[in-house]
């Protein structure tokens, strides 16, 4: 009951903000995610050996995006360019570098990272609670603003580097208290 | 004068330290002033290097914070130039040049509002201003604006500046003071021998010496100056004996040159008249010759011209200077007259005979234009400058040839004028007296004839008379009768013809045949047996005008007259022309002829030569051809013959068809 009203919640949010940002007439809010999603892959380290190219985007549990994604994959990172799985094609989590983890793929989470497991997968989510669960980076909206938390533990689990300078700017640091 | 020559060692003490103190300020201000505007220059780039510094760390800090839209992680970022107290303030802009964030808070609305170009800083008054790109992996994501205050940095170099001109300062003041004690010590010596010098330039007094200053430089001037001093006081002692010696010598040379003086200046004075009278005389032969209307020509011994006047060159038309040299006979026309002066020209140039000299040429001299001029040349030598010259006064005498020439023909005009006016004066007055005799002739004819003609008329009745009733008398009555009937004959001839002289009848002018009219009177006229009649008449004489019995008259008169006139016999002969409308007819005998006094008295009325006739036949005629409109002249030599000729208008065509129609 909690949890599927706090579901409507999230959802009205994502309504109003996409109304807001429509509203602004300036870049929609899963623009903005595209946007950060390839920022992110460039404060992150990947460890030794998972660098391969190109570098994959694999969107689980549904595609909120539509043609947000499309500025980035003319992007590369460090020389790798993107390349876009969408959900229907069956998922390989080997083969994924990062992992959009849609709110439709809520109910099956726990699922989904337990099959990654300490795959080098960096994980994003853009629903309340996804930190705390063991998504490395999840967006949340503050101010009518697009911010992101930073789940450290679940990044060391995936053996991820992630800068200072973006730790810098994650408003909150869930599951810092589990890691220590 | 002493004042002034202390003044001036003074001065160049003065001076001594002017320039000690010049060389050591120089450097010292040229120094100073690089130390300062190095430090200008160094602080500048020094701050301008730390703010890029500052701009690149906080610009490395923020850029992720404009990648995420976090201005408040920039802000914090801005925060940290706190710890640098010159930093005014910053600013960040994002991508789109939107401010983004800024430090302090307080400065936001002094910073710009959106990003000045990037690029170097750029120093204002009292700031320096930086705008920089935020770059993240080569992207640019913002830009960063950094003010810095430039006060600190003004009040340092000032501080700087007044540290070093103090130092500067003071070592000049000490470098001065320095000199001063120094150069003394030079000057003072230097003083002491200008002090000298003045005593022995303004007082002569050349014993006075020097002290000795040991063996510097002013040491040694005073050693010379004290030499000097001595050559002088030699040289003045023997100056001073050569002058006595001089005084003597030159008053000796003075006397002589005052007389040499005085002849140079009578000599000259002689030679300045001398030189005058020269002018005077060359200024009155240049005049006389420049006026002279005459050529002047002067030829030296080869001939060749010297001296050509201004009258030469009007006369030849060559300048003086064009015939320099040319000889005489260029201008001479080539003749008897020219060869005649060339022979006495050369006898002139051998002997200089003086007979020869005024002598008069006339000759013919040509012109530049080529025409010929009579000229009278003469001649004369002399010598000029030990040279033989002759000089040679040309004149053209054309003007004076045509003259004379028109003269000459004007007297011959005048004389025939002259004896044509006589000639007419006697004729008129010759004419005057005929008809004056005949006026008078006339009267007394008139009357006499008429008194005659009476009697004659009676004596010829009775002659007939005796005639008819005496048929066959013997041969003496005979004879005597026909002398009678003859007489009478004559004699009434003659009362005819004095009747005629005085009254010619008015003439009835016919067409006339004029060899018809010869042939009968030629009849009518007894001829003498011992004379020939010879005619010439042409067969195409046209006819002529007059009165045929007048022209009868004179003809059978000038027949009867040339019998008479060859009593020993001779020829007659009849001659006829044409002459341009006129019929010209000439009787022509072979008589005694008449003398020329009797010519002239020919046709004067009771003139006669003749044993009988009373003259008047001749001027029967001469009235008888005027009235007929025609003329007479006579052409005789005594013992030769006579010879009349008659002019007789012809007949002119329109009148000879009038008469004949």
């Amino acid at each position: 009951m909690a949890s599927s009203l706090r579901a409507l919640l999230a959802l009205l949010t994502a309504l109003l903000s996409g109304i807001a940002a429509a509203d602004q007439t300036g870049p929609g809010e899963y623009d903005v995610k595209a946007a950060y999603i390839h920022h992110f892959a460039r404060l992150i380290q990947w460890p030794d050996g998972s660098s391969r190219e190109p570098l994959r985007l694999c969107l689980v549990g549904g595609d909120p995006f539509g043609q947000a994604l499309d500025p980035i994959r003319a992007e590369t990172v460090d020389g790798r360019p993107w390349q876009i799985l969408p959900p229907t094609e069956a998922i390989a989590w080997d083969r994924c570098d990062v992992a959009f983890i849609s709110r439709a793929a809520g109910a099956d989470l726990s699922r989904i990272l337990a099959a990654i497991g300490r795959r080098p997968v960096l994980t994003i989510g853009d629903s309340e609670g996804y930190g705390e669960r063991g998504v490395i980076i999840n967006f949340f909206p503050e101010n009518r603003k697009i911010h992101f938390e930073i789940n450290l533990a679940a990044s060391r689990r995936a053996g991820l580097n992630i800068s200072s300078q973006l730790l810098k700017l994650a408003r909150r640091l869930p599951g810092e208290g589990e890691a220590r | 004068m002493t004042e002034t020559r202390s003044e001036r060692s003074s001065s160049m003490l003065r001076k001594l330290i002017w320039a000690g103190l010049l060389t050591s300020a120089v450097p010292l201000i040229a120094f100073s002033v690089l130390l300062i505007g190095r430090g200008w220059i160094d602080g500048r780039e020094r701050m301008a290097h730390e703010l890029e510094t500052y701009a690149g760390v906080i610009g490395l800090n923020a850029a992720t914070a404009i990648l995420f839209d976090d201005p408040q992680a920039a802000a914090e970022t801005l925060a940290a130039l706190r710890t640098i107290p010159t930093v005014l303030g910053a600013a960040i802009y994002d991508r789109n040049g939107k401010l983004f964030a800024v430090y302090p808070d307080a400065a936001r609305a002094s910073l710009p509002a959106s990003p000045p170009p990037t690029g170097s800083h750029r120093f204002e008054r009292t700031s320096l201003n930086l705008t920089r790109e935020i770059a993240f992996k080569g992207e640019t994501v913002g830009r960063i604006y950094l003010r810095s205050d430039l006060r600190p940095f003004y009040r340092e170099i000032a501080k700087d500046s007044g540290v070093i001109f103090a130092t500067a300062s003071i070592t000049s003041a000490a470098a001065v003071l320095l000199m001063i004690r120094l150069q003394r010590r030079i000057v003072s010596p230097l003083k002491d021998l200008a002090q000298l010098m003045q005593t022995v330039s303004s007082g002569g007094d050349y014993s006075v010496r020097a002290a000795s200053y040991g063996r510097d430089e002013v040491g040694v001037l005073a050693e010379v100056f004290n030499e000097m001093l001595e050559k002088i006081q030699a040289r003045d002692l023997e100056l001073a004996h050569r002058r006595s010696n001089l005084q003597a010598q030159v008053t000796r040379r003075t006397d002589q040159l005052r007389h040499a003086n005085r002849l140079l200046e009578r000599e000259l004075e002689e030679r300045r008249r001398t030189e005058l009278a020269l002018h005077d005389s060359e200024e009155m032969f240049r005049v006389m010759s420049a006026a002279a209307l005459d050529a002047i020509i002067m030829v030296d011994r080869e001939g060749q011209l010297r001296y050509w006047n201004a009258a030469a060159e009007a006369i030849f038309g060559y300048r003086a200077e064009e015939v320099w040299g040319w000889s005489l006979r260029e201008f001479l026309v080539a003749g008897e007259s020219h060869e005649r002066f060339l022979l006495t020209f050369r006898h002139l140039q051998a002997t200089g005979d003086q007979a020869l000299q005024g002598q008069i040429f006339e000759l013919e001299a040509l012109r530049r234009d080529g025409s010929i001029f009579p000229a009278e040349l003469s001649l004369s030598a002399t010598t000029l400058k030990e040279q033989w010259v002759a000089i040679g006064i040309l004149r053209d005498i054309g003007e004076r040839k045509r003259a004379e020439d028109y003269i000459r023909r004007l007297n011959e005009q005048l004389e025939r004028k002259v004896r044509e006016r006589t000639q007419q004066l006697l004729n008129a007055q010759e004419e005057l007296v005929r008809k004056e005799k005949l006026a008078v002739l006339g009267q007394i004819a008139g009357s006499v004839a008429h008194e005659l003609r009476n009697p004659l008329a009676v004596i010829s009745n009775a002659v007939y008379f005796l005639h008819a009733v005496l048929p066959e008398s013997n041969a003496t009555v005979q004879e005597y009768l026909g002398i009678i009937d003859g007489e009478v004959g004559s004699a009434d001839r003659i009362v005819g013809d004095l009747l005629d002289s005085v009254r010619t009848r008015s003439p009835d002018r016919l067409p006339v045949d004029l060899g018809q009219l010869i042939q009968k009177t030629l009849e009518t006229c007894q001829r003498p047996s011992r004379v020939e009649v010879g005619l010439a008449i042409p067969a195409d004489l046209p006819p002529l005008l007059a009165d045929p019995l007048q022209l009868q008259q004179v003809l059978r008169n000038l027949i009867s007259n040339a019998y008479e006139a060859m009593p020993e016999g001779g020829i007659l002969r009849l001659e006829a022309n044409q002459d341009d409308g006129w019929i010209v007819v000439a009787v022509r005998d072979t008589g005694v002829g008449l003398s020329p006094v009797h010519r002239d008295q020919l046709f004067q009325p009771l003139f006669t030569t003749k044993a009988r006739g009373i003259g008047l036949g001749l001027v029967v005629v001469k009235n008888l051809m005027e009235a007929n409109g025609g003329r007479i002249e006579v052409d005789s030599q005594p013992g030769k013959g006579t010879t009349f000729t008659l002019w007789l208008p012809q007949l002119s065509e329109a009148v000879a068809e009038e008469h004949i129609a």
